[in-house]
């Protein structure tokens, strides 16, 4: 057994399609991160509505949640088959396609990332929908109150009370959803094998160690530089929440 | 009588509001839920009926036919399987010089034909076919058989020793059963020596060949054969892949 030093790294570093995979994860984030605050916090602003209901409704939102990745990446992939996927024949009944045209949604390089982030939010709404919720119920009533006295209307005390008290609950979730995102790799492996720019790091590495390639040194050094980029990036993601605070 | 009009207005808007925010609820649930229920769909339906283009969101032309095949399938498959695997282990093994080998063809009268065949499937290829181990020790009796004088198939000449067939003149060795050796074989060297000796049969054209005289590999049958260079592919995998 000889020790190499450094060389794996150096091969990771030089290897274009392992830094290609960084660019392809920022593709994903700037599109997931965001809208997996946003619907969450939509979703639980209306359950918050004191309505009759609301916790069967609470339930149906959190069931994508409960399905396996590879699960929701079938069922995903027979909706977005060009041809006979029911997501074209709407489209086609809508007459937004017309006759042989059809979007092909994920052999696309410009749209499968964005649909395996919609796949994403649809999976994970429901479960930041619930703390979101949770984090509401602890906005003291009181406050609300005194900013309406004050002569705040909906809008202002919304993002002048709600939005400020539940920051601690964004940045969470925010953390959270950018870690998970350079985890990403079920979906990947199902709906795109990694082609139309959807090769990410933790996708490419595992081909990199277990497919024809069989580099499993180069794979491992790719894996501590991931943990390194994971690491930098919550870090800093700290920092912007102790800053808040 | 001012203060009970704006009483009522106020009620009907109430009423307004707790319609709409029920609107919204329903439409994000069903789009939350249309995936499954449309998955569960698709499986009431024939193939047929998912790739005609007609887009029909509520049930129809439903059938259990996908089901039944699901059940059927799977149940008689596996048991046939089983049934087959018993057989060979009852019938098909034999008590020979190399211990107990597989028998390439039984009667299930206590006859047996003790030969391999060059082409798959064939008992040389048996781990290739996923039945056992490269390492199964029936399997590697087998082996030695097939690989001595006692294989009436089995030739050994100045380029190559190797299986031939009953298909093919006498003394042509086929690429596909060297090919079948590197991908059965758990043993490096050996992997690599018969890699080399494909490397060097190709009769210098490039494309492996059926069969090949074990003592001049210009003389060949088959120019072109699709299934021994897609095998000569698979084995190149196996030996850039242990490297």
């Amino acid at each position: 057994m000889d020790f190499i030093g450094f060389k794996a790294y150096e091969f990771a570093f030089k290897d274009a399609y392992f830094l290609e995979t960084f660019k392809n994860i920022f593709r994903y984030v700037i599109i997931a991160v965001p809208l997996s605050i946003i619907v969450p916090l939509l979703l639980a602003l209306l359950l918050n509505i004191d309505q009759k209901g609301s916790k069967a409704f609470t339930a149906i939102y959190y069931l994508p949640g409960l399905v396996s990745a590879i699960a929701a990446s079938a069922i995903f992939s027979s909706l977005l088959d060009p041809s006979f996927g029911v997501v074209n024949q709407l489209l086609r009944e809508l007459g937004i396609l017309t006759g042989e045209s059809t979007i092909k949604w994920l052999q696309d390089d410009k749209l499968a990332m964005p649909v395996i982030a919609v796949l994403n939010i649809w999976m994970g709404a429901g479960g930041n929908m619930v703390i979101y919720l949770a984090a509401l119920k602890g906005v003291p009533k009181e406050l609300m109150e005194a900013s309406t006295i004050d002569g705040a209307n909906k809008v202002q005390t919304f993002f002048k009370v709600t939005v400020p008290l539940l920051r601690p609950t964004t940045f969470f979730i925010l953390t959270m959803s950018i870690i998970g995102s350079f985890q990403l790799y079920d979906q990947v492996l199902m709906l795109t094998n990694g082609n139309h720019g959807t090769a990410t790091p933790v996708f490419y590495i595992y081909n990199m160690a277990f497919g024809t390639d069989g580099f499993v040194g180069v794979a491992s050094a790719m894996a501590v530089i991931l943990f390194f980029v994971i690491m930098v990036v919550t870090l800093v993601m700290q920092k912007f929440t102790k800053e808040t605070y | 009588m001012e203060n009970v009009v704006q009483n009522k207005k106020s009620r009907k808007s109430q009423t307004v509001k707790k319609v709409v925010v029920y609107v919204v609820m329903i439409v994000i649930a069903l789009i939350m839920i249309f995936p499954f229920y449309w998955q569960i769909i698709i499986s009431f339906r024939t193939r047929d009926a998912i790739t005609s283009g007609n887009l029909s969101l509520l049930p129809s032309a439903l059938t259990l036919d996908n089901y039944k095949e699901v059940l059927k399938g799977t149940f008689i498959v596996l048991c046939f399987a089983e049934e087959v695997d018993i057989a060979i282990k009852e019938y098909a093994v034999v008590d020979s010089k190399y211990g107990k080998i597989y028998a390439f063809e039984t009667d299930g009268y206590g006859n047996y034909n003790l030969m391999d065949d060059a082409n798959v499937p064939s008992l040389l290829s048996l781990p290739y076919l996923d039945y056992c181990e490269p390492n199964d020790e029936i399997y590697l009796n087998t082996r030695n058989f097939i690989f001595s004088e006692d294989n009436k198939y089995y030739y050994k000449g100045k380029f190559a020793d190797g299986v031939g067939s009953p298909h093919t003149p006498e003394n042509y060795i086929w690429h596909i059963a060297i090919v079948m050796r590197i991908l059965t074989s758990v043993d490096q060297e050996e992997k690599r020596k018969y890699y080399q000796i494909l490397l060097d049969t190709d009769a210098e054209k490039g494309f492996m060949h059926e069969g090949f005289n074990k003592d001049n590999p210009k003389e060949y049958t088959r120019e072109w054969f699709a299934w021994a260079n897609t095998l000569f592919a698979l084995a190149t995998f196996d030996i850039y892949s242990n490297v």
